[in-house]
């Protein structure tokens, strides 16, 4: 970052970009949602007017004068949803009691009349700890392991982590979270299989245990690609003619390594360990489903399946501005980590 | 899973809630609480006191050390350390809400089926063969009192005349109910949780319930839906002294020539419901000038639903694109509601002189002139007035309900829904259809209970909507009031919730339900997965487990094994309409419109091993040919099982009778008197030879069909089979062995035609069946876009003349059957409705027909009486003949009767071993326990927590 005012702006253009590119994602998705089929479900004695009627009082379909109900236009709806965003929340009942309703509508299919954010925020507190569990975990372990396979490049100890980490690599988490549940938890018996219950903490030595075995599934490919990474990174490094000055010039191979060459090979590696950080709010539907987690994995799916439209709209607005924030923040870092690299110069 | 409760029979009773679920693959979530009886608890000291009954059981002697005083294997539930009998379970998915006057799902009745209870309940039987009616919150059977009301009071609800039996009932209500805090549940709970239910502002999907089943509360749905607009017919609202219509409408006439409305019925004195418009129209012969003015209407009629309404998205679509005049217009295509006043606004062409036809187009039309002709019409016709203004009487308008239905007052001294309160501790009911006392009881096995000052404290006004976060688990166990055996006691929305025993429950001290509800608490987890919930089955943390395909090759022998019936019947749903087909089809070799030929689908039915289906590919169904299983009941009080009576065993003769043997039936010297063999029942509609020849029949008769798009030698039958999940792995199983077998009988089928010339030896026909995943195909098929389905209806098993309506009935909006859709009214059946042996004159009668006549019989006489015996045989002749009317159309082709099986852990007992009908296993009322939580502790431990290698015997 030689240059502050441009680094300025060229944040700032990024801020607009990702703005404008939030909108355009946000009316794409809205679009596309709004466009799956309605239809009430059928039954033998069952009145479909229910539904529809609900339907038409929340503004996503209309009924015709020949008692039909038809979709109301998707762009109608679009500037229902944008106005709902904006106008007053609030509505007073007759005995004086102001209710706040949500702007971002509610879910009608996943949990019944629960607020989008509130739906989101209950079921974030395990999915971000497991996360965190698991960067704690990944990250160290990760970049030692990938230090020591540099180190040891091209003798028995490399090759044989380099076949591990690929092995880890290429099987599914999924696998793993199977096999390290029916070992740990049902042959060995040391681990419970399922998340513990909620009681109040978060923290308790029980929910602790419970987390152990979906921390160690998530982070084994954490595990093998910051290793990979690092490996990669550090052994083109270390080759280089920087490293041979500093060797020259008296510091041991321990002190070159540390001070010079792994600092350089962080550059590429820290943005990874960013975006890790950023992505603690996402969870994973397979890992959470086996271990039982009740997190967040599942919502987004669920909500396009399930047709639960406002839910589909908060959620993925709210990754999809994380995505992009996160997008940012990494480029950025890339000039915090090396000041070499130089952010919005335009041409040289 | 195995607790079942009474809710499964309130949900079959009151909703007759049809399912189409995916086969296999896309079923809603694991538990089903539907099918049987009660909850449970014993009460403390009753638990205390009953002996562990583990003598009786296997798994009591593998106890090794029972009473250890460790911690029990359940206490992951949290709270078991004073618990002694904790059920553990699990569901697959997560309940959205629990509140009754919401739910839509399995699942979500879930939580009510342990904390509610209904006015009646059935259970297992003192011999454990059958059960029994027993009230709950009702303190005793509902009495008919329709004979004690005075006329003036009757006349609010919209009665007349001497009122039949079975409209009005009182309910005594039990006094010792309560809430789980203590309030004690008066009338008044009753009627204001009514109120709320039937809340015309608010979202209740279970409002349906009590006025579009057979449990009719009187105004209830005209309570339910006013604020809305409704078209109906003016006939009632038209004031016969001014001519006026006495009702809030918008002032816009409308006329639909395929409506009934009550204006037919003065015209025709045998009219009915089939009655419509067109009838009175068509019909109107007494002068050329009422003719004319009759043909004219039609005309009109005609050409507007011709030119000017967009068909497009239409389900009869091809029909009408085939129009190229407005003669070619038929009346039955024309169910719109056409505002007349469109007749100013568009070009509308009819006839001037009787002479011409609709094509001469010589008039253009107006509003007005439909107002003179109908007037002529009506005049000629006999109508009730000869008044300038009586054109208004066979029209319709949208009427708005807003000021139309009140509730009444809380005695019910004013007009108002049929719900009142007679006293603190008795309601009574205003019904709109006659009912019986049993049929009654058994709609009023679930209950519309809430809380009421709750339930109004957690409304939410969102946008037009007014909606309650009570029992969501938005608003958690405190947005929630239990009156059942059990109480919701704490959840983690998503992840848990546990269920124990609620001490303020009647049941406990009244002596009546000594020896039922042992449990004492119910742990539910969410398991999404399947393998780890089976994983914690066999480490004995669950009590129980359901059984995919898989899990059966394993546990299939199990002695824990329990198989649940359901009363959905698996069909294969051929699309034989051939305009919709012919659409679909890319090329004629590239064939799907065979399927619109009757043979090759019968031969495809025949070419099925429905029992090989059933044992490979499925978990616990059983190969079936009919439409009704055997849980559909045609007589409650007795038990009796439709499929056991004369009627319902002969609908396989009716179909199958003929086609045993190997003789060919289209063969020149095919003598049916002395070749014809009945086909076993035990084949299940099985026979390869005969599924050739009638394949093969139908490629020929394909063959040289003059229709455009038939079949032509070496083309390849294409057919898409839209399924829910076409990656399950049951779907695939299933979707691979019709696949195969159809594959086999066309090949076979091929040979056939080879050998008598009909295709040369370098020809061939071969059939491919593809799988299309949809997610909605179920509405994809009612709009014609498939070739083959599973279709999967369910219901009632009290009600099987209910269920005929998705086969029977014109206006049902999801027929499967596309190529019969809408068809219910034109196509008639002979049926031996008396059962006399012959078919009388009045025995031949439209689909439709039929089925209206099917559920019109109320069966009031005294059971067991001359007139009731005939009214039950008639309605068991009509039963079966639609059914084999159906079958034998063969665009439904049932697979196999539904069933799930599961297995329990050695800690429970059922109530009986053998399945009963509407009560399962005896659900959790009857459940034992062979050990307390402790025992089961030291029983797992003693089996170093791995049960797996138990389960497998």
């Amino acid at each position: 970052m030689r240059n502050g005012k441009e680094t300025l702006n060229y944040i700032l253009k990024r801020l607009v970009l990702m703005i404008f590119t939030f909108l355009v994602i946000f009316v794409i998705s809205f679009i596309l949602i709004r466009l799956l089929p309605l239809d009430a479900a059928t039954g033998v004695g069952k009145d479909p007017d229910t539904f529809y009627n609900m339907q038409v009082a929340l503004g996503r379909m209309v009924k015709a004068n020949d008692g039909t109900y038809h979709k109301t236009p998707v762009f109608e709806q679009l500037g229902a949803f944008i106005k709902q965003l904006f106008a007053p929340n609030t509505y007073k009942t007759t005995d004086g009691v102001v209710h706040t309703t949500s702007r971002w509508g509610y879910s009608w299919n996943i949990s019944w009349l629960s607020a989008p954010d509130k739906l989101l925020v209950k079921q974030l507190p395990p999915t971000i700890i497991i996360n965190i569990y698991s960067i704690i975990v990944s990250v160290p372990i990760g970049l030692a392991l990938g230090t020591f396979m540099a180190l040891e490049k091209n003798k028995w100890p490399d090759n044989v982590l380099s076949v591990l980490i690929m092995v880890l690599i290429s099987v599914p988490s999924f696998v793993y979270a199977f096999l390290l549940q029916y070992f740990f938890a049902y042959v060995l018996k040391i681990l419970p299989p399922l998340r513990a219950d909620f009681d109040g903490n978060w923290f308790s030595l029980d929910m602790f245990k419970s987390m152990i075995l979906p921390v160690v599934s998530m982070s084994f490919g954490s595990i093998a690609g910051y290793a990979r990474y690092t490996r990669a990174e550090l052994t083109e490094v270390l080759t280089s003619d920087f490293m041979l000055l500093a060797r020259t010039k008296g510091l041991s191979r321990a002190q070159a390594t540390i001070r010079h060459a792994f600092r350089n090979s962080l550059v590429p590696i820290f943005p990874m360990i960013l975006g890790e950080i950023l992505s603690i709010l996402s969870g994973s539907i397979i890992i959470e489903n086996i271990f039982a987690v009740n997190g967040v994995g599942g919502l987004f799916l669920q909500s396009i399946q399930m047709k639960d439209y406002d839910v589909f709209q908060f959620v993925s607005m709210f990754y999809i501005a994380i995505g992009l924030v996160g997008g940012l923040v990494v480029d950025v870092s890339y000039g915090l980590v090396d000041p070499r690299i130089r952010m919005g110069g335009g041409k040289a | 899973m195995k607790i079942n409760k009474n809710k499964g029979l309130f949900i079959a009773v009151l909703s007759s809630a049809l399912v189409l679920s995916a086969c296999g693959g896309g079923g809603a979530g694991s538990v089903n609480p539907g099918s049987s009886s009660e909850l449970p608890t014993s009460q403390g000291s009753q638990a205390g006191s009953q002996p562990v009954s583990g003598g009786s059981s296997a798994a009591s002697s593998q106890t090794s050390t029972p009473g250890s005083s460790q911690a029990p294997a359940s206490s992951q539930g949290g709270s078991t350390s004073t618990l002694k009998y904790t059920y553990n379970t699990y569901l697959s998915t997560k309940p959205k809400t629990w509140n009754v006057h919401t739910w839509e799902t399995s699942d979500e009745s879930y939580i009510p089926a342990f904390t509610e209870c209904g006015f009646y309940d059935l259970k297992l039987n003192a011999k454990k063969d059958g059960y029994e009616i027993v009230s709950e919150m009702a303190s005793d059977y509902p009495i008919d009192v329709s004979n004690q009301i005075e006329a003036e009071e009757l006349a609010m609800y919209g009665y007349s005349g001497n009122l039949a039996e079975g409209y009005v009932w009182d309910i005594p209500l039990n006094r010792n109910a309560c809430w789980e805090d203590g309030t004690k549940i008066t009338a008044n709970d009753y009627i204001e949780s009514m109120k709320r239910q039937l809340d015309p502002l608010m979202v209740n999907f279970r409002a349906d319930s009590y006025y579009s089943s057979s449990l009719v509360i009187a105004n209830a749905d005209r309570y339910a839906k006013q604020g809305n607009e409704i078209m109906e017919a003016l006939y009632n609202y038209v004031n016969l002294t001014t001519g006026k219509v006495d009702a809030d409408f918008d002032g816009y006439y409308y006329i639909n020539i395929n409506k009934y409305t009550p204006y037919v019925a003065s015209v025709f004195s045998n009219a009915d419901e089939t009655t419509t418009l067109y009838t009175v129209l068509n019909q109107c012969e007494s002068s050329d000038s009422a003719k004319l003015a009759a043909q004219r209407v039609l005309d009109a009629v005609y050409y507007y639903c011709w030119k000017f309404i967009d068909h497009t998205e239409s389900a009869d679509k091809d029909k009408w694109d085939e129009i190229k005049k407005v003669t070619d217009v038929k009346a039955e295509m024309c169910d719109f509601d056409i505002n007349t006043e469109e007749f100013n606004l568009k070009d509308v062409k009819v006839r001037a002189t009787l002479t011409e036809t609709a094509d001469a187009h010589s008039e253009t039309y107006s509003e007005q002139k439909l107002q003179a002709d109908l007037a002529t019409v009506v005049a000629a016709m006999h109508g009730p007035t000869n008044k300038a203004w009586n054109w208004r009487l066979p029209l319709f308008g949208k009427i708005y309900n807003d000021y139309e239905q009140t509730w009444g007052d809380e005695d019910g001294a004013t007009s108002g829904v049929g719900i009142v309160k007679v006293d603190n501790y008795k309601i009574r009911l205003f019904l709109a259809k006659q009912m019986t006392a049993l049929d009654l009881k058994f709609s009023l096995t679930g209950n519309w209970l809430v809380k009421t000052d709750l339930y109004d404290r957690l409304k939410v006004n969102t946008g037009g909507l007014v909606v309650t976060k009570y029992a969501t688990p938005d608003a958690g166990v405190a947005g929630y009031m239990s009156y059942g055996p059990y109480k919701l006691s704490d959840m983690e929305a998503g992840k848990q919730f546990k269920i124990v025993k609620n001490e303020k429950w009647y049941g406990y001290s009244d002596g009546k339900h000594v020896g039922e509800y042992m449990m004492d608490s119910i742990y539910t987890r969410i398991i999404p997965d399947h393998d780890t919930a089976k994983q914690e089955f066999l480490a004995g943390k669950l009590d129980d487990f359901d059984l995919n395909r898989t899990d059966m090759k394993t546990y299939g022998n199990s002695s824990r094994l329990t198989r649940t019936y359901e009363s959905y019947t698996q069909k294969i749903s051929f699309n034989s309409d051939r305009p919709k087909l012919l659409e679909r089809q890319s090329s004629a070799s590239n064939n799907k419109t065979i399927l619109a030929n009757e043979n090759f689908r019968k031969g495809l039915s025949l070419g099925m091993d429905r029992n090989n289906f059933a044992s490979q590919t499925t978990a616990g169904s059983k190969a079936f040919t009919a439409l009704l299983n055997d849980l559909y009941l045609t007589e409650v009080e007795t038990g009796e099982m439709y499929r056991n009576t004369a009627q319902g065993k002969a609908v396989y003769n009716m179909v199958y009778g003929k086609l045993g043997g190997d003789k060919n039936p289209f063969a020149p010297d095919y003598n049916e008197a002395t070749d014809a063999t009945p086909l076993s029942t035990r084949s299940n509609g099985f026979n390869f030879k005969m599924a050739t020849y009638y394949v093969a029949q139908g490629l020929k008769e394909e063959l040289e069909s003059t229709e455009t798009g038939h079949i032509v030698p070496n083309a390849k039958i294409a057919l898409e089979f839209r399924v829910y999940d076409n990656e399950s792995e049951t779907t695939k199983d299933m979707l691979a062995f019709i696949s195969q077998k159809f594959s086999d009988v066309v090949a076979a089928a091929v040979t056939q035609l080879k050998e008598e010339g009909v295709l040369k030896s370098s020809e061939n026909i071969t059939i491919e069946v593809k799988a299309q995943k949809d997610e909605d195909y179920y509405n994809t098929a009612k709009k014609g876009g498939y070739d083959m389905i599973f279709s999967t209806w369910g219901g009632a098993a009290i009600n099987p003349q209910g269920l005929m309506e998705v086969y029977c009935k014109s206006d049902f909006d999801s027929t499967c059957e596309y190529g019969f859709k809408g068809k219910q009214d034109n196509v008639y059946i002979k049926i031996d409705a008396n059962g006399n042996g012959e078919f009388d004159a009045d025995e031949n009668k439209s689909f439709n027909k039929w089925y209206i006549e099917l559920n019109d019989i109320v069966e009031t006489d005294e059971r067991g009486s001359a007139a009731w015996t005939q009214k039950h045989n008639r309605i068991l002749n009509i039963l079966s003949g639609l059914e084999a009317g159906i079958l034998n159309r063969f665009e439904a082709v049932p697979l196999v009767a539904r069933a799930t099986s599961s297995i329990n852990s050695f800690k429970i007992e059922n109530g009986t071993t053998q399945y009963i009908n509407l009560v399962g296993y005896g659900g959790v009322r009857a459940m034992t326990f062979n050990y307390t939580n402790d025992q089961w502790t030291a029983f797992l431990k003693s089996h170093n927590n791995d049960l797996s290698e138990l389960y497998k015997d």
